[in-house]
């Protein structure tokens, strides 16, 4: 065994060994190896009697110890080479003829082990430079590492479980808070072709579910109505969306191998990831246009560690009235949003992980909210000012599709996350993070579950005011401490972390998504949403390989942060309180503004100069309720 | 050492393919006998004890022949690698055999084409496999391919094809002194053979265990015997390893100490004494013990059938730390290596299968002109 074996020393808790067991171990190489030592740590903790043998003895002088002492097991560990895997399949068949190697299990472990390569050398098995201590304790065990029974399973996270959200800055509470109740009142009696939508939409698959097909029909003839020209082109004509197609049934029967896997899956596929990660909630963003290839990123994705997933969808969907029906394959980035594909792509999610369908711009966030519930999302995600300064949709039409988000998400009990995005046109932080506060506030007012999504981004306020220039720590830092400051609830800083601060390199891009993430939970975040390492700069197609890139730098960055704390410099909390005070700023001239639609309007959540525009997409398709 | 069924190996025919090195040719030999007994109708399976057939050498990363199966053959492998072969099976059955890439599982080909082979990768796994498959699959004829160097489990072959070539050693002496060793040694005699019919009568038995395997453990072993003899003749069962230069100097030992003692040497098989090392040192050594007067017979055999020589070698260059695929002159080769041994040779990219087809008319026990 290597002196990589296991990224930690101590032992997955599990039951006692059925059988304790005698075990040589022999360093074949001229020096020990601390591989072997630590395995044999644990094997004496477990019980076991463990003889570990002198490094540099010849085959035939372990083969005659191996007699002596009789044990059940022989672990070898050996670094190997052109001639040197001759000498350990030479040693094999020593044992075998004298008689031995039939009484005992024997394993090979090295840096340049491979399975297939110790069974080519006549080994039961072989432990590479990745194998940790729980791999081969099991093996001499004669268990499985994940067998049902040995590792304790995961329970699916609740990201808002023990927090109050009580506004412990009680001016930008009360800020808010009256901010939040001018909206409410002023949605109250509004209404939008999203609404109904929404509405239509829960009614029709309510009526799918009793087998009411003539109630579907008629109530997808009402939907087909206030729908765009595309999607009524779909409806009346069946012609699909450009850049879309149906999935073929064989796409379609395929998901069930993804189920079955999803089902197979005790938890992340390394052990050393399970450890780590597993109370570490990391999200990753999916979205390829391909439902089925989706599936496969997020089985990937979760056996290296994820804990959650986010749906992408296009963001031509977010312009249209209307969602189709039906599975869909897109051409271009991002999933289409249709409950078919949602159910579909669910089944590759494991059941202790978390998924997101997000509602947070566009002409369909109250349906979306309603098909995430109908599909078994875990969470949404809502917020009217990012839609509607920099995402395209007009502020008085988010505005009403927003609070109805709000009502939907609590009343299907879905926890939804308030992010920050337009910081990246430009707005500065703390005017984002009013407009966010406010729709956490109005969330409150409905008993919602919101979580605060600060960006951790290298935005265009820092890149132009310097603020980054010496480090990515500050800045960060004193956004999670000024809401922390504010409101006791959860903060899942995305999305993703680290935007504008990776490069082409994957490496770099890797390390730099690591380090947020560590700094993200280092500050106490309840959770991290993460990118690929090639997500910025993919042009397309995202890999399977730089998804693992990105999950094994935060495994990496975790471990190595561990418990301890990062500390930013005296400058953060400088930071903070300027945060605090712009903050307040912007809450008060809100207030002033007359009401929360009009102060989007005027560019006091994010002006025109800072990269902020309100957006067209749904202008004039407000009503009052009749 | 397990028992088995008959003195010469199992019933089926079990044919090993074992090699003096890696890259020394046994896949292209067993590419080979496939082919030929494919060609013949000759139903057989193929099993391996290593991991054969693979796109790429495990330790030098250069590429490698495929294995290839026809219809109607039987494949034993490791589960995953029957589900990812090139070929469709039927029949799919779990013989209960363990090997480090899972269970290994039987199929019988329906259409043809590439696998990759990994099966039991010890004696008892290997009899165990062998069983199942004549009892359960009916096979007749076992086609087991080597792995490394390594012999033990071929013991239970009732025929072995050995591969060798530069990729062992390039030096022609050496090589055929290598060859001339293995062949020496398979050929020693059955202790139930006409050979040993009245002239030394052995009474008492002595069993060393791997007191031959090393040369530290010989004063034991002579110790042992001193106890146990009086003047005449002692049958010497050695169940262990035996090393060349150990059993010299066992006899040496013994002719100074026990001057008038002689030894009947009754080894298992054949391969205990390749598996102590230095097959070019084993005529020296059994030279040494036979003209002393002592015997040394094997309780069961396998038919050594021939040797493949394979010219071809890699090599390792320093500056790029990779290897490279290079060769002898195959021509050359050959020619040098007969002159220096009578063992039989053949060299099957350069001659092509004529003589492994010989060979294999005699295990299949078809007269060749028959086809």
């Amino acid at each position: 065994m290597s002196e990589r074996v296991g990224e930690r020393g101590e032992m997955t808790p599990s039951a006692q060994p059925a059988e304790l067991k005698k075990i040589m171990m022999v360093p074949l190489d001229p020096v020990h190896d601390v591989g072997l030592k630590l395995i044999r740590r644990a094997l004496c903790e477990r019980g076991h009697e463990v003889v570990l043998l002198p490094p540099d003895l010849s085959p035939e002088e372990v083969v005659e110890k191996a007699r002596e002492v009789r044990p059940d097991c022989l672990l070898v560990s050996r670094t190997i080479s052109y001639g040197t895997a001759e000498v350990l399949a030479r040693f094999l068949d020593l044992l075998d003829t004298a008689g031995l190697r039939d009484t005992m299990r024997v394993a090979v472990g090295g840096m340049s082990i491979r399975p297939e390569l110790a069974q080519e050398m006549g080994f039961d098995a072989g432990f590479g430079p990745d194998t940790t201590v729980e791999e081969a304790v099991a093996f001499v065990e004669g268990r499985q590492l994940c067998e049902r029974g040995s590792q304790p399973s995961l329970l699916k996270p609740d990201l808002t479980q023990g927090f109050s959200y009580r506004f412990k800055d009680e001016e930008v509470g009360r800020l808010c808070g009256e901010i939040a109740r001018e909206l409410l009142d002023w949605a109250r009696d509004r209404t939008s072709p999203g609404v109904i939508r929404a509405q239509i939409r829960e009614e029709m698959e309510k009526a799918r579910a009793e087998g009411n097909h003539e109630g579907v029909t008629k109530l997808r003839e009402e939907y087909a109505r206030l729908t765009g020209d595309e999607i009524l082109r779909f409806y009346r004509e069946g012609v699909p969306v450009s850049h879309t197609r149906p999935l073929t049934p064989a796409e379609i029967s395929a998901f069930s191998a993804l189920e079955d896997k999803a089902r197979q899956m005790e938890g992340p596929v390394r052990p050393a990831s399970a450890g780590i990660m597993q109370d570490r909630v990391v999200f990753i963003q999916y979205g390829t246009g391909c439902p089925l290839m989706d599936g496969h990123h997020i089985l990937l994705s979760q056996a290296w560690g994820a804990r959650g997933v986010v749906h992408f969808d296009p963001s031509w969907g977010a312009r249209q009235e209307g969602f189709l029906e039906g599975a869909w394959s897109h051409q271009h980035d991002g999933t289409v949003i249709t409950l078919e594909n949602l159910k579909l792509i669910k089944k590759s999610i494991l059941p202790s992980n978390l998924w997101q369908v997000r509602a947070h711009r566009g002409l369909n966030t109250p349906e979306t909210v309603v098909l995430a519930a109908l599909a078994g999302a875990d969470l949404t995600k809502i917020n009217v000012v990012y839609g509607s300064l920099a995402a395209g949709t007009d502020p008085e039409r988010l505005c009403v599709d927003g609070v109805k988000c709000l009502e939907l998400a609590a009343r299907f009990g879905l926890p939804y996350d308030v992010v920050t995005n337009e910081e990246l046109a430009g707005v500065p932080a703390a005017k984002a993070f009013a407009g966010m506060l406010v729709v956490m506030a109005a969330g409150i007012l409905l008993n919602g579950r919101p979580i605060l999504q600060p960006l951790f981004a290298r935005s265009p306020e820092a890149i132009i005011g310097g603020i980054m220039d010496e480090d990515f720590v500050d800045f960060n830092a004193a956004k999670v401490a000024v809401l922390t400051n504010i409101v006791d609830a959860p903060i899942w800083p995305g999305a993703p972390v680290g935007f504008l601060t990776q490069s082409q390199d994957r490496a770099q891009s890797s390390t730099m998504t690591g380090l947020h993430a560590a700094l993200a939970f280092s500050l106490g975040a309840t959770a991290v949403t993460v990118a690929s390492s090639d997500e910025a700069y993919a042009g397309g197609p995202i890999t399977g390989a730089a998804r693992v890139d990105s999950l094994q730098s935060v495994a990496a960055a975790i471990r190595f942060f561990g418990r301890t704390k990062i500390s930013p410099s005296p400058r953060a909390a400088f930071l903070a309180e300027k945060l605090r005070e712009d903050i307040l700023k912007t809450l008060k001239s809100a207030l002033s503004a007359g009401s929360f639609v009009r102060a989007l309007y005027e560019g006091v959540f994010g002006s025109r100069e800072e990269g902020a525009y309100p957006g067209r997409a749904g202008r004039g398709t407000v009503t009052r309720r009749p | 050492m397990l028992e088995n069924p008959g003195p010469g190996g199992l019933s089926p025919t079990v044919v090993g393919i074992a090699g003096t090195a890696k890259n020394t040719g046994k896949t292209t030999t067993l590419n080979e006998v496939i082919r030929l007994l494919s060609e013949d109708n000759t139903p057989f399976a193929v099993t391996s004890i290593g991991f054969d057939g693979e796109d790429f050498d495990t330790v030098t990363g250069l590429a490698k022949p495929r294995v290839f199966v026809p219809e109607g053959s039987v494949v034993a492998t490791a589960q995953p690698l029957l589900k990812a072969a090139g070929a469709d099976f039927q029949e799919i059955r779990d013989t209960g055999v363990r090997c480090a890439l899972g269970r290994v599982f039987v199929g019988r080909v329906s259409r043809c084409g590439r696998v990759v082979l990994a099966g039991p990768v010890t004696t008892r796994g290997l009899l165990q496999l062998v069983r199942f498959l004549s009892q359960t699959a009916r096979v007749n004829l076992v086609l087991v391919d080597g792995a490394f160097s390594r012999m033990a489990p071929l013991c239970l072959a009732s025929h072995l094809i050995v591969a060798t070539g530069a990729a062992r050693n390039e030096d022609v002496s050496a090589l055929a002194g290598e060859v001339t060793g293995i062949g020496t040694v398979m050929s020693l005699p059955l202790l139930g053979s006409a050979k040993f019919a009245g002239d030394i009568e052995s009474t008492r038995e002595v069993e060393l265990g791997t007191s031959l395997m090393v040369r530290s453990s010989v004063p034991g072993g002579v110790a042992m015997l001193r106890r146990a003899a009086k003047e005449g003749f002692l049958t010497v069962r050695v169940t262990g390893p035996v090393s060349p230069f150990a059993l010299e100097e066992f006899v040496g030992l013994l002719g100074s100490e026990l001057p008038h003692l002689r030894l009947r040497f009754v080894l298992d098989h054949p391969v205990n004494l390749l598996v102590g090392g230095q097959a070019s040192r084993w005529p020296q050594a059994i030279a040494s013990v036979t003209g002393k007067g002592h015997e040394i017979a094997v309780r069961r055999s396998t038919t050594l059938v021939g040797f493949t020589l394979n010219p071809y070698r890699p090599a390792f260059e320093e500056s790029s730390g990779r290897y490279r695929a290079e060769q002898v002159d195959a021509a050359w080769f050959l020619k040098e290596m007969r002159k220096r041994t009578a063992f039989p040779l053949t060299d099957l990219v350069l001659e092509g299968p004529f003589l492994l087809k010989l060979w294999m008319s005699g295990i299949s026990r078809k007269p060749l002109l028959e086809r």
